[in-house]
C-alpha cells in the first residue's frame, strides 16, 4: 500500500478559526518521489493544513506521523529539523541582506563562526544541480520576484529538508521561469524527496502533479492520481459546480479604436497608440523612471491590457494615472481634459477607480469593517458627517448583489478570505460610482477559479456598460481572454502593441525583453512587411 | 509580612475606596467633616483630569498612527500660555477662563505644530521632534520664570492668578470642594473625542490613515494634512491639560516643577491601558487617579515612599499589556 511508504503523513487534521471549521478531518499522505498537487477555492484550507504542519499554526485534532512516528511540530524550527521546508506566497527574505546571508540565516546547525567561503561553494552547486541560477553576493532586493523565489526554495533546501511545500510558486513567475521551476521539481522527485504543490493553475497541477487532493470547505472531496482525473473534473470539485467560460462580445465602440494609424504602428515598439480625442484616457508621453516615454489610449467600452513580469513599470503607470505619482515629463488626459495636477481624491471623482494590484496592502483597511471599506472613497461624507446609516445599508445591499461571505456588514475585512476582499474592493470600485475609466492591476490573482470568474464577468459587465478599462496583468490567459488590444511592457518601455496573432508564446518572449519576430524578421512573401503582422481585431 | 500587607489595604480602603465612618474614629476621625466622606473620591476625580486630557491626546494621536510622545512638554507650554492669558484678565469670569482655556489649548496645539511641520516638511520623525520638544518646553518654562513670568516677590514662580481666572469648584452640603469643572471639561473632551473619530468624516479618515496609510492614500485621502492636524489636536488637548490644572488646582501658578509632572508620559500609559478608545480612557484615567490617591494615603499613614506609585503602575501596565496579547501566544 502507498500508506506504508509515506515519509510523511497527516491524520484526521481538524482545526477551527473562532467559528469557523478550516479543516475538517483531513487526510494526507506524501510519499517520498512525489509531486502532491494540493488544490481548493480561496479558504478550502490548503495553507492553513500546510502552516499545521509547518509548525505555524496547531491543529486542534490529528496526528502528523513522520516515517510512521507521531510527530508533534510546534515551530518552524522544528518543521525544518523534521526535514519539512516551506516556501510561502508571500516571501520571508531580509531585503537589505546578500542571498547567502538569507540562506543561513536562522540554520541552526551553523556554526558560532560563519564560514561563508564554504557555504556559498555548497549554494552554487545546490543551485547548478537543480537549475535554479543565484548569485550568493547579489542583494535580495536587487532580485526580481522570480529570483527572490528561486532563493527561497534553496534556502529550504539548502537545510537538506525532505519535503518542500511551495504555496502558490507560480504566482509570480514568467512562464520562462515556471519551466525552470518545474525541472527544478522534476529533479527534486527523481532525488525521492516529496513536494507539495499548491496551486490555482489546474494546467500545471496536471502537467507537475502525480497526486492530488482537492478541499472544499475544509473537506477532502477529491484525493487520487493526477492522471485518474481531468481538469474540468477537477474544477468541478474545486467549486462544487461547472464552470462556464467567460465569453467577451466583440468590441463595440468606433472603429478607430481598435485600429492603429501607420504613425502609431511606426511608433512600436517605443510606445503605444498616441493621442486621440474620443478617448476616455489618453496618456502622453508620460516618463516615470522606469517608464519612457510611454503613451496610450483607452475607448469607451474596451479593455486595453498591459501585459508583463512584475516590476517592468506597471505599478508606476497605474500610479501616474490615479494621481499617486507625478510623472517626469508628459500628460495624461481623461475625455480630453488634462488631469495632471489633479489630486487622488479629484481624480476618483471623475469616475477613475482603482483596483490594486495589493489588495490588502493598497486596497482595503483590514482592521475597519466591510461598511467603513465601502466607505474609503468620500461618497458618505456630508457637511463633514459620516452618513454611516446610508452606508451601512448600501454595504448590505451590496454584500449581497456581490455574494461576499461575510457574516455582517460591521465584520473586519481581514477576517474575509482572499477572494471576498477582492469584492469588497470591487463592490467599492465598480457599484457604488459608476466609474468611466477602471484600472485594474492582477484584479484575479491569487483567487480561486469561481472569484476569478466572478471578478471577469465584473470586468465584461463594466466595459459593457461603456466604461473603459485598462487591466494590467502577468497572466496572459487572463489577458487573451479579456482584452481588447495588449501592449507588453518590458524594462520601462512597450516591446509590442496590438494583438497577437501567436498568442501566449509570443506575449512571453515579449515579456522577457525579445524583440518581436515580426520586427526582428518579417516572414517572406508577406506584404508590408511587420506591420501586416500586428492582428488587431 | 501577612500584617504588613492587611496594614496596607486597610489603609487604601480606608483612604481611597470607602472613606471609615466618623463613629469609628480610625485615621484622625476627629478631622473627617461632612464633605471629607467624600474627599478620596473627590481625590481620585482631581487627579484623573489631567491625565485623562494627556491620556486623550496620546490616543487621538496613536488612532493616526502619529507617535506623540511629547505630550509632556505640549502640557507645560499650555500651562505657560494659560497662566500668561489668565495673569491679566479682562471682563467676565467666563471670559477669563474661556480665554485662558483656548489660550492652553492653540499653545499646545502650535507647540506640536512645530513637530508636525519637521514632519511634513523635513521628513523629521514624530518620536524624536516630539520627545526633543519636552526639553524645549522645560527650558521655556525655566526661561520665563526668571524673566517676564518672575513673580514679584522673589522666589522662582510666577504671580498666582487672580480668582476670576480660576475654574469653579464645586460645593457638597454647601462646603465648597477641591474638584473643580476641570474633570467635567475632560470627561466632556472624551466625548467629543469618541464621536469625533465615530461620526464625522475627519475621524473616519484618521483612523483609516493610522490602520493603513497606503490604503488610504490610495483611496485619497490626505494623508499627510490628517496626520498633520492630528498632531495639533493632540497637543492642543494636552495644552487644554496644562490650562486645567493651572486654573483648576492650587497654587493656581507655575512652578519648575510643571516641568517635571510626569502627567505627559503617564498619558502614555492612560492610553494604552485605555486601548486608545476615549471612553475606556475615562476608566483607566480614573484607574490610575485611585493608584495616585491610594499611595499619597500610603505615604502619609504608613510613610511608603510615593515613587512606589511608579513601579506600580508600570508594572499594572506591562501586565495589562501581556494579558491583552496573550492571544497571540495561544493560538
Amino acid at each position: 500500500m502507498m500508506e506504508n511508504l509515506a515519509s510523511i503523513q497527516l491524520l484526521h487534521i481538524k482545526k477551527t478559526f473562532a467559528d469557523l471549521v478550516a479543516l475538517d478531518g483531513v487526510c494526507l499522505s506524501l510519499p517520498p518521489g512525489r509531486v502532491h498537487g494540493l488544490l481548493g477555492e480561496n479558504g478550502a484550507g490548503k495553507t492553513t493544513l500546510m502552516n499545521i504542519l509547518y509548525g505555524l499554526l496547531r491543529a486542534d485534532s490529528g496526528t502528523i506521523l513522520i516515517a510512521g512516528q507521531p510527530t508533534k511540530i510546534h515551530s518552524p524550527q522544528e518543521a525544518l529539523l523534521a526535514g519539512i521546508g516551506m516556501v510561502h506566497q508571500h516571501f520571508t527574505l531580509a531585503a537589505a541582506m546578500t542571498v547567502l546571508d538569507n540562506v543561513l540565516l536562522g540554520d541552526r546547525r551553523a556554526s558560532r563562526w560563519l564560514d561563508r567561503a564554504t557555504a556559498a561553494a555548497r549554494l552554487i552547486e545546490l543551485s547548478k544541480h537543480l537549475g535554479l541560477p543565484v548569485d550568493p553576493a547579489a542583494k535580495i532586493s536587487d532580485l526580481s520576484v522570480g529570483g527572490q523565489q528561486r532563493v527561497e526554495i534553496l534556502k529550504a533546501l539548502y537545510r537538506d529538508v525532505q519535503t518542500l511545500i511551495l504555496d502558490e510558486p507560480t504566482a509570480v513567475l514568467t512562464p520562462a521561469e515556471t519551466e525552470q521551476l518545474f525541472t527544478a521539481v522534476n529533479r527534486l522527485k527523481c532525488e525521492g524527496k516529496s513536494v507539495v504543490f499548491i496551486s490555482h493553475k489546474l494546467g500545471e497541477i496536471k502537467r507537475i502533479c502525480d497526486d492530488l487532493t482537492v478541499l472544499r470547505r475544509g473537506r477532502v472531496v477529491f484525493q487520487g492520481t493526477a492522471t485518474d482525473v481531468s481538469t474540468e473534473e477537477i474544477a468541478r470539485q474545486m467549486i462544487g459546480r461547472d464552470v462556464v467560460p467567460i465569453r467577451r462580445s466583440p468590441f463595440s465602440g468606433s472603429a478607430e479604436g481598435t485600429r492603429f494609424s501607420e504613425a502609431e504602428k511606426k511608433s512600436v515598439p517605443s510606445a503605444l497608440p498616441l493621442k486621440d480625442a474620443q478617448a476616455i484616457l489618453n496618456v502622453d508621453a508620460i516618463s516615470i523612471p522606469p517608464l519612457e516615454n510611454i503613451s496610450l489610449h483607452i475607448h469607451a467600452g474596451e479593455i486595453l491590457g498591459i501585459a508583463g513580469v512584475d516590476g517592468n513599470g506597471q505599478q508606476e503607470l497605474s500610479e501616474a494615472i490615479l494621481g499617486l505619482r507625478s510623472p517626469a515629463s508628459g500628460q495624461i488626459f481623461a475625455s480630453g481634459n488634462d488631469i495632471g495636477r489633479l489630486s487622488i481624491a479629484d481624480r476618483a471623482a471623475l469616475g477613475i477607480a482603482h483596483i490594486p494590484n495589493d489588495r490588502r496592502r493598497e486596497g482595503l483597511v483590514g482592521a475597519m469593517s466591510v461598511t467603513e471599506n465601502l466607505a474609503l472613497k468620500h461618497q458618505f461624507s456630508r457637511l463633514g458627517l459620516m452618513r454611516w446609516p446610508t452606508a451601512r445599508r448600501t454595504a448590505r445591499d451590496l454584500i449581497q448583489k456581490f455574494d461576499i461571505r461575510v457574516p455582517s456588514a460591521d465584520t473586519p475585512v481581514s477576517t474575509l478570505s482572499g477572494g471576498n476582499q477582492q469584492k469588497v474592493i470591487l463592490a467599492r470600485e465598480l457599484a457604488i460610482v459608476e466609474p468611466k475609466l477602471v484600472i485594474a492591476m492582477n484584479p484575479a490573482r491569487g483567487l480561486d477559479v469561481a472569484a476569478t470568474q466572478f471578478v471577469y464577468e465584473q470586468l465584461l459587465a463594466c466595459r459593457a456598460r461603456g466604461g473603459a478599462i485598462l487591466l494590467i496583468s502577468s497572466e496572459l490567459d487572463e489577458l487573451l481572454a479579456l482584452c481588447d488590444r495588449i501592449g507588453v511592457l518590458y524594462n520601462g518601455r512597450f516591446t509590442m502593441s496590438g494583438f497577437p496573432r501567436e498568442g501566449i508564446a509570443e506575449l512571453g518572449r515579449m515579456m522577457t525583453g525579445a524583440s518581436p519576430t515580426y520586427l526582428r524578421s518579417p516572414p517572406p512573401g508577406t506584404p508590408g512587411g511587420g506591420d501586416r503582422k500586428m492582428d488587431f481585431r | 509580612m501577612g500584617k504588613g500587607i492587611s496594614k496596607i489595604t486597610r489603609v487604601i480602603w480606608s483612604r481611597s475606596v470607602l472613606p471609615s465612618p466618623p463613629s469609628r474614629r480610625v485615621w484622625r476621625a476627629d478631622e473627617i467633616k461632612p464633605a471629607e466622606s467624600y474627599r478620596s473620591w473627590i481625590q481620585t476625580l482631581i487627579a484623573a483630569t489631567p491625565i485623562l486630557m494627556t491620556g486623550l491626546a496620546v490616543a487621538v494621536a496613536f488612532r493616526a498612527s502619529v507617535l506623540n510622545i511629547g505630550a509632556e512638554g505640549q502640557y507645560v507650554t499650555g500651562a505657560i500660555a494659560a497662566v500668561a492669558v489668565g495673569l491679566h484678565p479682562h471682563g467676565s469670569a467666563w471670559l477669563a477662563i474661556g480665554t485662558l482655556l483656548l489660550a492652553g489649548f492653540l499653545a499646545g496645539a502650535m507647540f506640536a505644530g512645530v513637530a508636525a511641520i519637521l514632519h511634513q516638511y523635513r521628513r523629521v520623525p514624530v518620536v524624536l521632534s516630539t520627545l526633543l520638544l519636552n526639553f524645549v518646553a522645560a527650558v521655556l518654562l525655566k526661561a520665563l520664570l526668571q524673566g517676564p513670568l518672575h513673580e514679584q516677590g522673589g522666589q522662582l514662580q510666577s504671580e498666582q492668578l487672580p480668582e476670576v481666572a480660576q475654574l469653579v469648584h464645586l460645593s457638597l452640603h454647601g462646603r465648597p470642594t477641591q474638584l473643580h469643572i476641570g474633570f467635567f471639561i475632560a470627561v466632556a473632551c472624551a466625548v467629543f473625542i469618541s464621536a469625533l473619530l465615530r461620526f464625522t468624516t475627519f475621524g473616519f479618515h484618521l483612523r483609516a490613515t493610522g490602520q493603513n496609510p497606503v490604503a488610504a492614500r490610495f483611496a485619497g485621502i490626505r494623508v499627510g494634512a490628517i496626520s498633520l492636524a492630528t498632531l495639533c489636536l493632540s497637543g492642543g488637548l494636552a495644552g487644554l491639560a496644562g490650562a486645567i490644572q493651572m486654573s483648576g488646582v492650587p497654587p493656581y501658578l507655575l512652578l519648575p516643577d510643571t516641568a517635571s509632572s510626569g502627567f505627559g508620559f503617564t498619558g502614555i500609559a492612560v492610553a494604552l491601558l485605555g486601548r486608545l478608545s476615549p471612553m475606556g480612557i475615562v476608566f483607566s484615567a480614573l484607574f490610575f487617579g485611585w493608584l495616585q490617591t491610594a499611595f499619597s494615603a500610603l505615604e502619609t499613614e504608613l510613610h511608603v515612599p510615593f515613587l512606589t506609585l511608579q513601579a506600580t503602575q508600570g508594572s499594572i501596565l506591562i501586565a495589562i499589556l501581556i494579558l491583552t496579547n496573550l492571544k497571540r501566544f495561544t493560538r
